[in-house]
């Protein structure tokens, strides 16, 4: 299936489980973004945990090996591929929802990112914008660094 | 402000950095105009630089959980290399904390040639380490 033929925004190279490819390979067969609103529901295996009128807030399907949290923002409105296209007030309802799930979650430290624009720069696998959020499980033994790939 | 990361990381085309005027090390103690201006700020160093890709990165909270290098805190824009893999880390291992201290010395050692703090809040050291935005 050739770039144009495939309308899913989904880059399958950069798939991390055999799991995430195979449901990948699924959805570009169906033809539509399951990070826009409407498919949300329907392709994400991991449950909803927060909604605002911007964002859907769930787990990662397939979380970086070495992390305790791996968690996903969705943005809602729209597919948008740039922080710079999403709402001013969308940007602040993110920190909102992060402080959050920084309290609930009680986590100490960690990062959060975004990736954006072509993929050839960040290593994403869906296009559509997301936002992410880990923590490292330090304290498990053995445990290993965690990279995260950003291009 | 908006900074260029004068310590790229390696497969990196551009590193750039928003930081906050004053101390801040709790990102729960973002204001409303925080959020705007970084917003802002990001918006302006991807039109201004001709960024078609990257990421966005935010270390927060206790470094032994996110290897940030400085508690003050700031977000990272990060242009990899397109074609060479690039994977920041949020967690690394002794000889790596060891390779990162000797690096920071350097860059303490660095700093006191050229006056110390002083010189880094001076006008001549304002316009080397900030570029115009």
């Amino acid at each position: 299936m050739s770039m144009e033929e495939n309308k899913s925004g989904l880059i399958l190279e950069n798939a991390r489980t055999p799991e995430q490819k195979a449901l990948m390979q699924k959805i570009v067969q169906d033809g539509v973004c399951p990070f826009c609103a409407e498919h949300f529901k329907t392709y994400h295996p991991k449950p909803i945990l927060k909604e605002t009128t911007y964002w859907f807030f769930t787990e990662n399907m397939s979380p970086y090996a070495g992390t305790k949290y791996h968690f996903i923002f969705v943005y809602k409105l729209s597919h948008i591929t740039k922080p710079s296209d999403i709402a001013p007030e969308a940007f602040a309802d993110l920190f909102a929802l992060i402080n959050a799930v920084i309290e609930e979650y009680k986590i100490p430290g960690g990062a959060f990112f975004m990736r954006f624009g072509d993929t050839q720069y960040n290593g994403s696998s869906v296009e559509h914008l997301h936002s992410q959020l880990i923590m490292g499980d330090a304290d498990a033994p053995g445990h290993e660094p965690v990279r995260v790939k950003l291009g | 402000m908006l900074l260029k990361n004068e310590f790229p990381h390696r497969n990196t085309t551009q590193m750039w950095l928003i930081v906050p005027f004053r101390h801040l090390t709790d990102i729960s103690r973002l204001n409303p105009g925080d959020k705007t201006e970084i917003f802002d700020l990001f918006s302006r160093c991807i039109a201004n630089n001709e960024i078609v890709g990257g990421g966005v990165m935010w270390r927060f909270g206790h470094p032994r959980l996110n290897v940030g290098t400085i508690e003050h805190a700031h977000v990272n824009v990060i242009v990899p290399t397109p074609g060479q893999e690039y994977r920041p880390p949020f967690a690394k291992n002794a000889s790596e904390h060891a390779e990162d201290y000797q690096r920071m010395l350097g860059f303490r050692d660095e700093l006191m040639t050229r006056g110390g703090v002083a010189w880094l809040g001076s006008v001549q050291g304002i316009l080397e380490t900030q570029p115009a935005v």
